[in-house]
């Protein structure tokens, strides 16, 4: 598993300062929550691991993300191959317009992976827990389905590339209660294999899932650390005030 | 109450008024179509409806009204006008909102918009002192020798006509796609052309064509700029740069002369009425492709 640090980070949107100078260090191989309040720059933060924030051009990027000690931003960086390794669920899933199995495949077919066959989809659709309800109809398109459903289809899809790091962008926020336990109790299947990293606004979440928090705080990283102690023993008054429900 | 009683009331009349709207704009269509019908009749009634759709015969004088020649020459000049237009309008559309940063698309839209209302009759006057003598140059390399007032003419000038046209219409479209449906594919490591590939395209294909589509209507139905280099011969064109009588040609350099020849009269308006059925017929065609795409 590669180790993700970030160094001297700093996210600009015209005259908005997202991010100010946000250090730390992203445990291997467990769940990591970043929490805090609406616009606190939870998102933008977990994008800048994959460099999705490419895609908005207002956004000017300082500092460092290393990943295994090179920079993603360096010159010599390939994003391709990046966001083949770091992968990203997005808030609100949005299946590709293609069935079932296609949007599974479609990753490793154009990274040109040697496995794109129907064993490789039913393995990752397994991995999603979404297996048992598609197997019948992979071949209808994949807009068909719920958005629970399609919210695992997009786990499946990101688990096909074979990433070593999933970003996941307040993943269950728009599905189900019976939606987000499946979700849950797929994440916390799959932490032993990957480093999984959550944005969450539900604390219930954080409190449920996470190894590791962060607290983020109007583009700080304000606290971080263990879950037990960060939520037991919490340092900053701003993330008292948080866990006690006075910021939200 | 009152206040409830006056706020359904007010919901009533809105809908009402749209209601009314609604029908008022079918009774127009409908009544354009039941006029163009009513004073194409007495032609249908005395000819056979094969006769003057196939039949190439258009000498009034001796009571011939065939129309294929116009209708040969329409579809000629739009086909030709879809098949230089559509893909530079696409892929020019696909480049502003795909590969071009936001200043460059903001600057280009303006002008873009503007060139897709400029009035016909200037892009009439350019064609015929610059797409005229190029024609006539290229028939000769082509080993005819011809003056270049041509079907070949009428189909590039209204390819430039209708360029800014799609061009705006599908750049509107590809960009009304939401952000997550790029993002999605790019955050799977896909390169920007297989992103467009496989999402921008199959999301926006229903818009993309209803832009070709609209194109088409509007170079079908293209009077005066086409009129000016098409050079007005009611014969079948055998060839690009044969010269051809295009429907609405007929309509324009006809309708009040003439009118003393019997029948006249109901023959142009018989040819409007294929003007508007053959729009029709690609709007539908068009539809049917839609929908047969939106099942798979």
């Amino acid at each position: 598993m590669p180790h993700i640090a970030i160094r001297n980070l700093n996210v600009q949107c015209g005259d908005h300062q997202i991010l100010k100078d946000v250090n730390c260090d992203i445990p291997d191989g467990c769940i990591v929550a970043i929490v805090g309040p609406s616009g606190c720059g939870k998102t933008t933060l977990l994008k800048s691991l994959n460099r999705l924030l490419d895609l908005n051009e207002d956004a000017k990027i300082q500092g460092q993300v290393l990943l295994d000690g090179s920079d993603i931003y360096g010159e010599s960086s390939d994003v391709l191959s990046l966001r083949k390794k770091v992968g990203f669920m997005a808030q609100r899933p949005y299946p590709l317009p293609m069935s079932i199995q296609d949007n599974v495949s479609f990753g490793p077919k154009i990274h040109g992976l040697p496995d794109t066959s129907h064993g490789m989809v039913e393995r990752y659709l397994r991995l999603a827990g979404l297996w048992e309800e598609v197997k019948d109809r992979l071949d209808s398109p994949a807009a068909k389905l719920s958005i629970g459903q399609q919210q695992r289809l997009a786990l499946a899809r990101t688990l096909a590339v074979e990433p070593e790091v999933i970003l996941a962008d307040e993943p269950t926020s728009a599905l189900d209660p019976i939606s987000v336990k499946i979700v849950e109790h797929q994440f916390r299947l799959l932490k032993s294999q990957y480093t999984i990293v959550l944005v969450t606004h539900i604390l219930r979440q954080a409190r449920r899932l996470a190894d590791h928090v962060i607290f983020m705080y109007s583009g700080e990283l304000v606290e971080q650390g263990p879950a037990e102690s960060f939520f037991a023993a919490p340092k900053d008054e701003r993330t008292r005030a948080y866990l006690s429900g006075e910021i939200s | 109450m009152s206040v409830l009683l006056f706020r359904r009331f007010k919901d009533q009349i809105v809908t009402m008024s749209l209601r009314g709207i609604l029908v008022g704009v079918l009774i127009l269509s409908a009544g354009l179509l039941g006029i163009l019908l009513l004073k194409s009749a007495p032609m249908i009634s005395d000819f056979p409806l094969s006769k003057l759709i196939f039949s190439a015969a258009w000498n009034p004088w001796k009571g011939q009204f065939g129309l294929s020649a116009f209708i040969v020459a329409s579809l000629g000049v739009a086909i030709i006008a879809l098949i230089f237009a559509s893909p530079v309008s696409l892929l020019a559309a696909l480049y502003l909102s795909e590969c071009a940063n936001r200043r460059l698309r903001n600057a280009l839209r303006l002008p873009i918009d503007i060139l897709a209302g400029v009035p016909s009759v200037v892009f009439g006057l350019v064609g015929v002192i610059v797409i005229i003598p190029s024609v006539s140059i290229l028939s000769r390399l082509c080993g005819r020798d011809t003056t270049g007032y041509s079907i070949l003419s009428g189909g590039i000038l209204l390819a430039i006509m209708i360029m800014p046209y799609i061009l705006s219409l599908s750049l509107e479209v590809l960009l009304s796609l939401p952000a997550e449906a790029r993002e999605a594919a790019i955050a799977l490591g896909a390169t920007r052309w297989e992103t467009v590939r496989h999402v921008v395209l199959k999301r926006s294909v229903v818009g993309l064509v209803a832009a070709v589509v609209l194109g088409f209507a509007r170079a079908f139905g293209e009077t005066i700029a086409v009129m000016m280099v098409v050079g007005n011969v009611a014969k079948i064109p055998h060839s690009a740069f044969d010269p051809a009588y295009p429907l609405p040609a007929l309509i324009a350099n006809n309708f009040g002369e003439l009118m003393s020849i019997p029948r006249f009269d109901s023959a142009l308006f018989l040819a409007a009425l294929v003007l508007m059925i053959i729009v029709g017929i690609f709007s539908l065609a068009a539809q049917a492709v839609l929908h047969h795409i939106g099942r798979i």
